[in-house]
């Protein structure tokens, strides 16, 4: 990186969060939000909205937060105990980045698929059953529920002769679909995806995609992920994280066709990450 | 064991995150609590378990001097004379013990240190597959042979082996040895391998880059960058050694000498202790004098673990 | 040339080494079964001790007395191990008050047993009035197992991959939750094998015994299930002489005729137990495991 390009960040600090102008629902928005490790500063200030029924991409070089911040939305970085987070989340007319409140429950309405698949050692059904049983679904409604989520990550059909074997027998990408197939059966009004296909093979990855756009219908969906051309086919909004700083976040199409800032710019053209 | 039960039974759809957050679910919180709670006490328990043991063996051990029935001279001396009427009397020399118990332990630890970190090598460096299959096992099962059953084998075995070889009576100093240094090998072994499995293979491929034999990478690198490791698991051999009661006791002898020749029955700490904890009658000095002599071993016990943290420290810095 | 010469030398005393140690368990385990195995028939496990005259008999209420030991020492410590491992695992933080109980777990389970003996004479048998009991050796015994229990329980949990804790957390379940129906079942396996070798060693344990549970058995009824009745074999608060304190006994104590011939027996079927135990800890960890990850 050049120092040309340090300079343009600093340069740019103030105007670097024009919201998209676009009659848009907002979801979800970050004010002000932080994350230190330790004495580390891993993400800083960043503000930043999610928009209903659409798809909002993290990218950028890896170590840049993205992962971070995205953990912050349904407070997973509290499981880190040397992690802290600062600033406001919004949802719902309440900031939810409070310790006060209980994570367990945020975490049941804005659900999370990870970078590698981690099915419960348990059998297909379980995995699903297992968190809608905890808060109180009947026999039967686990049963459709499971169904149900089956279907709408196409996994139905594959499985359904063999849903009490172990869910560690399937594929790598039939074991994220089902991770996404557990995620929605607690019917969340987000979805965070953290790098989900990076484990899995084009097949698998294409088939991933295809069902994030499907799922857009019904929840709000942010994805990390370090793939540029992802990012570009499946998102609406696309946010460019750099050393922990938002640097830029936009409609799609426009950052990668018209990005505003030199350090968009280098990413975009392969000059780092 | 903490039931779980469902929580809040509302239907999934029917809350939203806000509604939920502003009247958290108390139940859900409270099984969580009680959750804690339940482990916090678990761990709690252990530490009142040692404090009170430690309190209740000092305590009792340091009476008999607090009370002057006996004094540190007496302890400390080598005659041994608890019923004794003589003019002085009774004795409670307990040096002989403490070296008994030191004696059998260093001579044990001597023949077990070099086999048991031999069959450490073996299995990481010579065999790793016959190792992990056979001898693996093998060590396994020493482990868990009770040490009655090694009592027994020495009292039937090794003690009429050494009597029609040697001519002496058999029980001695020398089949406490070796009954002790097989019970502790496996102690050796296992923390000896985990040591030695945790070099990184790099060191081992830059030795034979080199063009180091086999030996001459275990003795020059592997031998000494593990040493601290090496060192403590023939330390926790030697602790076990210390305190083992019935195996030594079945074979000894339990002869108060001091315990300089190999063929002759001595003491220990731990025989004397357990031959005469339930012949004396509680209060009397005789009696007495067996909480001492445990409040001893207790305190060995301490000093090895002091010893294997220090090992453990330099093996961390070095 | 040298050089190679020595290496083969010290190969050569490596094999010897192994061979040394493999020959010295199949001395042992030989011995005691060629000398115990013809001694075990159906009286000798079903029969209570003869008189001291006669001798013969068998070794039944002993027997019992260390099964029943054993069961009331694992429903000690099962618990109370299980809590103390979640929360070495789960919540205990790094700091002074953790460095504390990892002390403790370290100085409890190096302890020499008759030292956890005589604290059980002191707390149990005195201070309560128990007595030489069963209730008072299952106590005793508790004290040096229950770090143990702990460590397998602690060790088993961190080997369970943090993506399983990640995964049931970021679905809303609670912390407690995710440990009870996510964790433990993944880290069964291994809590399974440890608890079983664990329970071999206390199967085997005679010092810490000797002072607690006593090192005699009262005349026993099988009849009599009652468990506050003073013959019954249930009744926690009697007396009562394991297999391993009566081998000990009677090789050091006892004026029997046949006294090597019974120590014998209860060597080779206290042998047995325990490699039963340790057979069983492979074969059921890995069936659990097995079970656990494929086909149900």
């Amino acid at each position: 990186m050049t120092s040309q390009a340090v300079f343009q960040f600093q340069t740019a600090q103030e105007n670097i969060h024009p919201l998209p102008q676009m009659e848009q629902v907002t979801q979800l928005e970050a004010k002000q939000v932080n994350v230190f490790y330790g004495s580390k500063h891993a993400v800083k200030d960043i503000h930043l909205s999610l928009y209903k029924n659409s798809v909002t991409a993290f990218i950028g070089p890896s170590g840049c937060g993205k992962s971070t911040f995205l953990r912050c939305l349904n407070r997973m970085n509290d499981t880190i105990p040397s992690a802290k987070v600062t600033g406001e989340i919004m949802i719902d007319g309440i900031n939810m980045n409070q310790s006060e409140l209980n994570a367990t429950q945020i975490r049941r309405h804005i659900g999370m698929v990870f970078q590698k698949p981690n099915p419960f050692m348990k059998s297909i059904f379980e995995n699903i059953a297992f968190a809608p049983r905890l808060y109180g679904a009947s026999k039967a409604e686990c049963k459709q529920l499971v169904e149900e989520s089956l279907q709408k990550v196409g996994l139905w059909d594959e499985v359904k002769d063999r849903l009490h074997h172990s869910a560690l027998e399937l594929s790598g990408g039939q074991q994220q679909r089902l991770c996404i197939a557990r995620a929605i059966a607690m019917k969340p009004s987000i979805i965070l995806l953290d790098e989900p296909t990076s484990a899995l093979d084009p097949i698998s990855t294409s088939k991933i995609e295809q069902l994030i756009l499907e799922l857009k219908k019904d929840f709000t969906i942010a994805i990390v992920t370090h793939n540029m051309q992802q990012a570009a086919r499946i998102s609406d909004y696309t946010a460019f994280f750099y050393m922990g700083d938002l640097i830029e976040f936009n409609h799609t199409n426009q950052l990668f066709h018209q990005p505003s800032q030199q350090a968009t710019i280098d990413y975009l053209t392969g000059r780092f990450g | 064991m903490e039931q779980v039960t469902n929580l809040p039974n509302k239907k999934l759809e029917e809350t939203s995150l806000a509604e939920e957050l502003r009247s958290p679910a108390k139940k859900l919180i409270r099984i969580e609590q009680r959750g804690r709670i339940y482990t916090l006490l678990s761990a709690w328990i252990l530490i009142i378990t040692l404090f009170s043991l430690l309190f209740f063996i000092t305590s009792k051990g340091i009476m008999p001097f607090i009370h002057g029935e006996i004094t540190l001279q007496n302890f400390f001396s080598t005659h041994w004379g608890p019923t004794s009427a003589e003019p002085g009397g009774p004795f409670f020399g307990s040096i002989n013990f403490i070296l008994g118990s030191l004696m059998v332990t260093l001579l044990s630890a001597l023949i077990s240190a070099p086999l048991g970190i031999g069959a450490a090598i073996f299995m990481t460096e010579i065999s790793p597959k016959f190792g992990r299959k056979i001898l693996q096992p093998a060590i396994e099962i020493l482990v868990g042979i009770p040490s009655v059953v090694y009592g027994f084998i020495g009292l039937t075995l090794i003690v009429p082996f050494i009597r029609n070889t040697t001519g002496s009576i058999g029980f001695s100093l020398l089949a406490g040895v070796i009954v002790l240094s097989v019970m502790i090998l496996p102690t050796i072994v296992s923390m000896s391998v985990d040591t030695i499995q945790s070099i990184p293979q790099s060191l081992r491929e830059g030795s034979y880059a080199l063009g180091a034999t086999r030996w001459q990478t275990i003795s020059r690198l592997l031998v000494r960058t593990s040493l601290p490791g090496l060192m403590t698991g023939v330390i926790l051999g030697m602790a076990r050694a210390f305190g083992e009661a019935l195996a030594v006791q079945m074979v000894i002898g339990n002869s108060p000498n001091l315990p300089f020749q190999l063929m002759k029955p001595i003491s220990t700490l731990t025989s004397v202790i357990t031959l005469n904890m339930g012949n004396t009658v509680q209060g009397t000095p005789y009696n007495s004098v067996l909480w001492s002599m445990a409040l001893i071993l207790l305190l060995m016990t301490l000093f090895f673990i002091l010893l294997i943290r220090l090992m453990t420290q330099r093996g961390k810095q070095g | 040339m040298n050089a190679k010469l020595t290496d083969r030398i010290a190969t050569i005393c490596f094999y010897l080494i192994a061979f040394l140690i493999l020959s010295v368990l199949a001395i042992l385990i030989g011995f005691i079964l060629y000398q115990g195995l013809h001694v075990i028939d159906w009286t000798f496990i079903t029969q209570p001790p003869g008189s001291i005259l006669t001798g013969g008999g068998g070794v039944a209420p002993q027997l019992f007395n260390s099964f029943y030991l054993l069961v009331l020492t694992m429903l000690i410590t099962i618990p109370i191990g299980l809590g103390g491992g979640i929360y070495m695992a789960e919540y205990a933080k790094p700091g002074k008050w953790t460095q504390m109980i990892r002390l403790s777990i370290e100085v409890l389970s190096s302890l020499p047993s008759i030292v956890v003996g005589l604290f059980g004479l002191l707390l149990f048998v005195q201070l309560t009035g128990w007595g030489f009991s069963l209730l008072s050796g299952a106590l005793a015994l508790s004290v040096f197992n229950l770090p143990l229990m702990v460590r397998v329980v602690e060790q088993a949990i961190s080997a369970v991959p943090k993506e399983q804790t990640e995964a049931s957390l970021a679905l809303g379940v609670t912390h407690w939750q995710t440990i009870m129906k996510v964790i433990l079942p993944a880290a069964l396996p291994g809590i399974i094998t440890g608890f079983i070798l664990a329970s071999g060693r206390v199967f085997g344990e005679a010092a810490a015994l000797l002072f607690t549970a006593g090192m005699t058995s009262p005349v026993l009824d099988f009849t009599n299930w009652d468990p506050s009745s003073p013959t019954s074999p249930l009744n926690p608060l009697r007396p009562a002489s394991t297999l391993a304190v009566h081998i000990w006994k009677i090789n050091s104590e006892s004026i029997v005729s046949d006294a090597s011939k019974i120590a014998a027996g209860s060597s080779a079927l206290l042998i047995i137990g325990v490699l039963i135990f340790n057979l069983s800890a492979r074969f059921l960890g890995q069936w659990f495991y097995k079970k656990l990850t494929s086909t149900r």
